[in-house]
């Protein structure tokens, strides 16, 4: 690995890397606008040159974004009068046709032009002469681009060109009339289209999901993932006043890399619009009736404990849900075993959506379920096929299922097998096919309100995180099966999720050498430690 | 509305492809885009689309090609296209003279068409015939050494 | 003018009807391929060509046998002949292609034999109509008499070179715009380094990119040898050079000269002087990029060097004269107005500055400038060059900007002052040769006196 030197620091740094990245290992940042680390390099902005010594003792400028690391000895500056008053050119270009409308531009807070000004541009305006004005143009469903607004960086049709696949964006005429569109009756729409304005380095491209919203610095943000399908992309979810805001892909190179799909960033509408369940309810004469807890647990018990067998010959069955953090589905394990004295498990299967893989590799999943993979892992079951079976042949009387699906749905054979029940306890968010069946319901937490992890498709164990609590008097799932386990005469152990994850690690096959801090903020894969106790046991 | 080139140009065309590498089609998109003119007068976003098929690209690549070169035109145009060039060798050697004449002979200001869709003016950049100014392009033929009469007699000559 | 020592033009001249094969044929023509493809090594092609000194003729001068050597050890490689020739004031490749276009086709097969090139095209700008029409029979001639196509003469070399059209952009011509407008893309321009032609040009394969006068040159270069090439011209420019003549001259035209010829001899002696026999205010040698010389500075040589030495270019040899009569704030908003058309807008401080350029002179030009707009324009210049992803942001964009105003200061001060368009007496109108100070080519200061 050469060693090289940029400003008075020395680096020693893999060949090949472009000088922003090399400098960034040495705490430097280049500015820059056209270039991403996700993209094919261009090199059109101007704004990342650098002085490098190009021949002994001659220093001249190179684009940081397109010069790689070659050799020992290189000799890199970013800091000198040419560097900067180059910065400061640039600055000027971009902003000479700007229309400067800040006060009501939606990047504003995170903007390349506002943060790099403040740094690196004029004070004083030297341009006298007329802004050019070019159109604001819809998109596509979920894009606006102002083009006033555009540096003509290229990053958006790159990523339509190369990640998406799709090549919907192209710059139409030539020179300074140059303006970024469609072709007509072509509008931008691809599965991964609102990614293009988060690359947007200025307020071009905006989603109209996130149109004249609050500016972003009242927001609290919360480093989660999305649970819309078992890839698991790694999320920023800007909160405030407990409502969702916006949802954006975190870096996350063995997952997502820079992007997310629009059914993930905004599914959250369908959470918010969702008509939740927010007290837990009890059956009486036939109709669901709202109740307090201490009842609704009480009618867990009493609906159960005939049922429950002490020699494991129990009536009850329990099913968990890959909508669920493998921290509750663990729980819920435990919870029919030790309380419910039985090995009735099951899993509720979704019936697949649509998978994809774009251009470059991201892939969409069919398994339209965040944890699955960790469900099963947690229960022990990959289906409800054998509830159903039980329930049909009359051994399970009496079931514990939770929901936690917006889009849940059952078979017929489901459906009927369910009716069939004695008791039916149902733990869920909103009013599905289950809580019409249900005789107790109680009220839980969707993915948005609860921590925990969970396992994608590839066995990537990864954190969700809490924006905000439950709506109502909904509580946490984890809390409920706690509870319930109590009210059945059994504690179940620590309910931190961090330390049902010391637990799983001690007990799940595969979950050996798991923790939060080995998680961390970009997961951890499943089968990394030393077998478990389960496993060597 | 979807065109389609005559067979003649759909031959043309054939051949014109054939002069590229067959994974690098793309390259033939220029001339491509010169025969659609050739065959529409203009190039339409339906010519875009269709050209688009031919070299197996999606449609707004073409739009780029297709916008950035000055020679393709978006809109329909005069029988007649004047082009006269007014870079320096022939602004020194009188073009404005020129240009002005065709505007009042012509009623229209550079870059309109007629009324009657015989003629449209437009002014281009250096044609490479600086030594013989000023120059003028009508349709594909190239007149120079310009006088006021000359063009007076160029236009009248032209049915 | 010794016509003996028209290398390039004499034939052409002379001979009717030389664009038909036949004809060509009758005078020799194709003798040298034959030669060459039957009797010597490519290598012996290369070093014939790198021995004559043979600089490039698209204007940055750049010796070919150095380009070609520079080559990237793969294949395929291609070949593109730059007949983009959009350079204000040069129209020679134009009189080579209308006249000779076989000599030109000569040239583009003996440079693909002696590079291993079986695929070429000539890049032609779209409103060269004729040109092209007459291109593609003279290669369907070449084809059917057995100089193009699978097994040329029998040597088992495999040659096809095809016409591309332009469609009407300056910035074709800069070779890697070429590339990318040949491949089909919008004709940004590449970055260099890494996308030198030589090592990753067309379709990615290591490419030479020649000019038509380079075609043609290369062609004499193989049928005379290297030395012969040398008799002509001097030790930094051999061969002789098209000039073009244009702008205020009595004689404008295309001429076939050695570059030992001085800049004054050119403009007086060939040219026949200026127009109407009136002052001569200025003069642009090398095509409109070139940084513009006073009536002070014409006893330089057309030599590449020494045009540089004085601070422009030898370029594409096109020389622009301009009489007393020309308003230099009118002629420099002419060419601003055309780097504001061909910018192609790819990078920022081209396409951001050149119209800024524009306005600002337009401005001056209707009598309000104002007194910062000097410093102003010439800091926009120096933010533009150096900093842009091609060549074009310096010439055509900011040499022609920075030397008219630093050389015409006077005429430009005199339209802010004046609040109007003044057109000064020549001897006042721009600074003496030692009131400017040249820092390197394109780059003035006026000293402070
Ligand atoms: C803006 C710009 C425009 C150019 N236009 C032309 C042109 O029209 N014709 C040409 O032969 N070279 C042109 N060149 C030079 C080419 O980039 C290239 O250097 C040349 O074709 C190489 O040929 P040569 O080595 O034979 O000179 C241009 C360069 C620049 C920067
Ligand atoms: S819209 Fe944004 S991403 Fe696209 S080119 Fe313009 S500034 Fe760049
Ligand atoms: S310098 Fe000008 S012409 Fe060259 S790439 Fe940049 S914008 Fe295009
Ligand atoms: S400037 Fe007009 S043809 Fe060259």
């Amino acid at each position: 690995m050469p060693t090289i030197k940029i400003d008075e620091k020395e680096v020693t740094v893999d060949a090949g890397l472009t000088l922003i990245q090399a400098a960034a290992t040495a705490g430097i940042d280049i500015p820059h606008f056209c270039y991403h680390p996700g993209l094919p390099i261009d090199g059109n902005c101007r704004m990342c040159l650098v002085e490098m010594e190009i021949r002994p003792g001659v220093f001249g400028l190179v684009a940081g974004c397109v010069q790689t690391v070659t050799k020992d000895g290189m000799q890199i500056r970013t800091n000198t009068p040419t560097v900067l008053k180059n910065r400061e050119g640039v600055m000027e270009f971009f902003l000479i046709n700007h229309p400067l409308d800040c006060p009501w531009c939606d990047q504003a807070g995170e903007c390349r032009l506002q943060d790099y000004s403040f740094e690196h541009g004029r004070a004083d305006s030297r341009f006298v002469e007329t802004k050019r004005v070019p159109p604001k143009k819809d998109l596509g469903p979920h894009i606006l681009l102002y083009s006033t607004r555009c540096i003509l960086c290229t990053r958006c049709i790159r990523f339509c060109d190369e990640i998406a696949g799709t090549s919907e964006l192209g710059i139409v005429h030539m020179g300074s009339h140059s303006e970024i569109d469609t072709f007509p009756g072509q509008p931008l729409d691809n599965k991964l289209s609102g990614n293009v304005a988060d690359i947007c380095p200025v307020g071009a491209l905006v989603t109209k999901d996130f149109l004249y919203k609050p500016r972003i610095w009242h927001y609290t943000t919360v480093r989660t993932i999305c649970t819309g399908c078992s890839t698991g992309c790694n999320t920023m979810m800007e909160v405030m006043h407990q409502k969702i805001y916006r949802i954006r892909p975190r870096e996350n190179m063995e997952v997502n890399q820079y992007w997310m799909c629009d059914d993930g960033r905004f599914g959250y509408h369908a959470l918010q619009e969702a008509e939740r369940v927010k007290v837990p309810m009890k059956r009486v004469n036939g109709t669901l009736q709202a109740t307090t807890w201490k009842e609704a647990l009480q009618a867990v018990s009493d609906g159960f404990s005939r049922l429950i067998g002490e020699t494991g010959q129990s009536a009850v069955g329990v099913v968990g849900s890959a909508q669920w953090t493998n921290e509750e589905n663990f729980l819920l394990s435990k919870l029919a075993r030790e309380a419910f004295k039985t090995s009735h498990i099951g899993l509720y299967v979704k019936p697949p959506g649509e998978g994809w893989v774009s251009k470059s590799g991201f892939r969409i999943e069919a398994d339209k379920t965040p944890n699955a993979r960790g469900a099963r892992e947690m229960l022990g079951a990959a289906d409800m096929r054998g509830i159903v079976d039980g329930i049909n042949a009359g051994t399970i009387k009496g079931l514990y299922i939770v929901g936690g699906d917006l889009g849940l749905v059952l078979s017929a054979a489901e459906k009927e097998a369910l009716g069939k029940l004695e008791c039916l306890v149902v733990q869920d968010i909103v009013h599905s096919e289950l809580v019409d069946l249900a005789h107790v319901v109680l009220a839980g937490a969707s993915w948005a309100e609860k921590d925990g992890t969970m396992t994608n498709v590839n066995g990537r164990v990864q954190r969700l995180r809490r924006a905000f609590p439950p709506p109502g008097e909904a509580r946490t799932d984890g809390e409920i099966i706690r509870q319930v386990g109590k009210q059945c005469g059994v504690d179940l152990g620590p309910g931190a999720p961090a330390e049902i994850m010391n637990e799983i690690a001690r007990t799940v096959e595969g979950y050996a050498g798991l923790s939060y801090s080995v998680i961390g903020e970009q997961g951890a894969m499943t089968g990394i430690g030393q077998p478990s106790e389960a496993a060597g046991g | 509305m979807t065109l389609e080139f005559s067979p003649e140009a759909r031959q043309r065309a054939e051949t014109i492809i054939r002069r590229y590498p067959p994974q690098y089609k793309k390259a033939a998109v220029i001339p491509l885009l010169h025969l659609a003119q050739e065959e529409w007068g203009y190039i339409s976003a339906e010519a875009m689309a269709y050209v688009a098929t031919l070299i197996e690209a999606p449609p707004v690549k073409v739009a780029e090609v297709a916008t950035f070169y000055p020679m393709f035109n978006k809109e329909p145009i005069g029988k007649y296209e004047i082009q006269v060039c007014h870079t320096l060798p022939c602004a020194l050697t009188g073009c404005g003279r020129i240009v002005k004449h065709l505007c009042e002979k012509l009623n229209i200001q550079v870059g309109q068409t007629t009324p009657d869709r015989r003629f449209t003016l437009k002014k281009v950049e250096c044609l490479a015939a600086c030594d013989r100014g000023p120059v003028m392009l009508v349709n594909k033929t190239l007149y120079t050494n310009l006088t006021l009469e000359q063009v007076d007699d160029i236009l009248n000559g032209l049915e | 003018m010794d016509a003996s020592r028209c290398i390039l033009t004499r034939e052409m001249e002379t001979i009717p009807n030389l664009t038909d094969i036949d004809i060509y044929i009758q005078h020799g023509g194709y003798q040298t391929v034959e030669k060459a493809l039957k009797m010597m090594k490519p290598e012996e092609v290369v070093k014939a060509v790198t021995d004559s000194g043979l600089k490039g003729r698209g204007g940055a001068g750049f010796p070919t046998g150095r380009k070609w050597s520079l080559l990237a050890n793969r294949f395929p490689r291609y070949l593109c002949c730059n007949a983009d020739e959009s350079e204000p004031a040069s129209f020679k490749d134009r009189k080579l292609l209308e006249g000779n276009p076989h000599r030109v086709i000569e040239g583009m097969i003996l440079t693909s034999y002696a590079n291993g090139i079986n695929l070429g095209y000539i890049y032609i700008r779209g409103e060269f109509f004729q040109i092209i029409e007459q291109m593609d029979r003279a290669f369907a001639q070449a084809y059917e008499r057995g100089y193009l196509g699978k097994n040329i003469l029998g040597t088992g070399f495999d040659l096809d070179l095809y016409t591309h059209p332009g469609a009407g952009a300056y910035i074709c011509g800069e070779e890697t715009g070429l590339i990318e407008s040949l491949e089909g893309n919008r004709p940004y321009p590449r970055l260099k380094p890494p996308y030198f032609p030589a090592a990753i040009g067309l379709w990615q394969a290591p490419t030479i990119v020649n000019n038509v006068e380079t075609m043609a040159d290369v062609a004499l270069v193989v049928e005379h040898g290297a030395d012969w090439f040398k008799g002509f011209g001097t030790e930094d420019s051999t061969g002789s050079r098209l000039f073009g003549l244009c702008g205020h001259v009595k004689k404008p035209g295309l001429y076939e000269l050695e570059s030992t010829i001085t800049l004054r001899s050119l403009i007086y002696d060939v040219g026949g002087g200026v127009r109407g026999d009136k002052k001569l205010k200025a003069v642009i040698p090398g095509g409109i990029s070139a940084p513009v010389l006073t009536p002070d500075e014409l006893d330089v040589t057309m030599e590449f060097g020494e045009m540089a030495k004085a601070g422009t270019m030898g370029g594409t040899g096109g020389v622009v004269v301009m009489d007393e009569t020309v308003c230099m704030v009118d002629a420099l908003l002419n060419i601003s107005m055309f780097a504001r058309h061909e910018s192609c807008g790819q990078c920022t401080p081209c396409r951001e500055g050149m119209p800024w350029i524009n306005d600002m002179l337009r401005r001056i030009e209707q009598g309000h400038g104002r007194q910062e707009d000097i410093d102003l324009l010439l800091d926009v210049c120096f933010n533009i060059e150096g900093r842009t992803v091609c060549v074009f942001g310096q010439a055509p964009g900011v040499w022609p900007t920075r030397s008219f105003i630093v050389k015409y200061l006077p005429e430009f001060q005199a339209h802010i002052e004046q609040h109007k368009c003044v057109v000064l007496p020549v001897e006042e109108s721009y600074l003496r040769k030692e009131n400017v100070e040249m820092l390197g080519v394109g780059v003035f200061r006026a000293k402070n006196s």
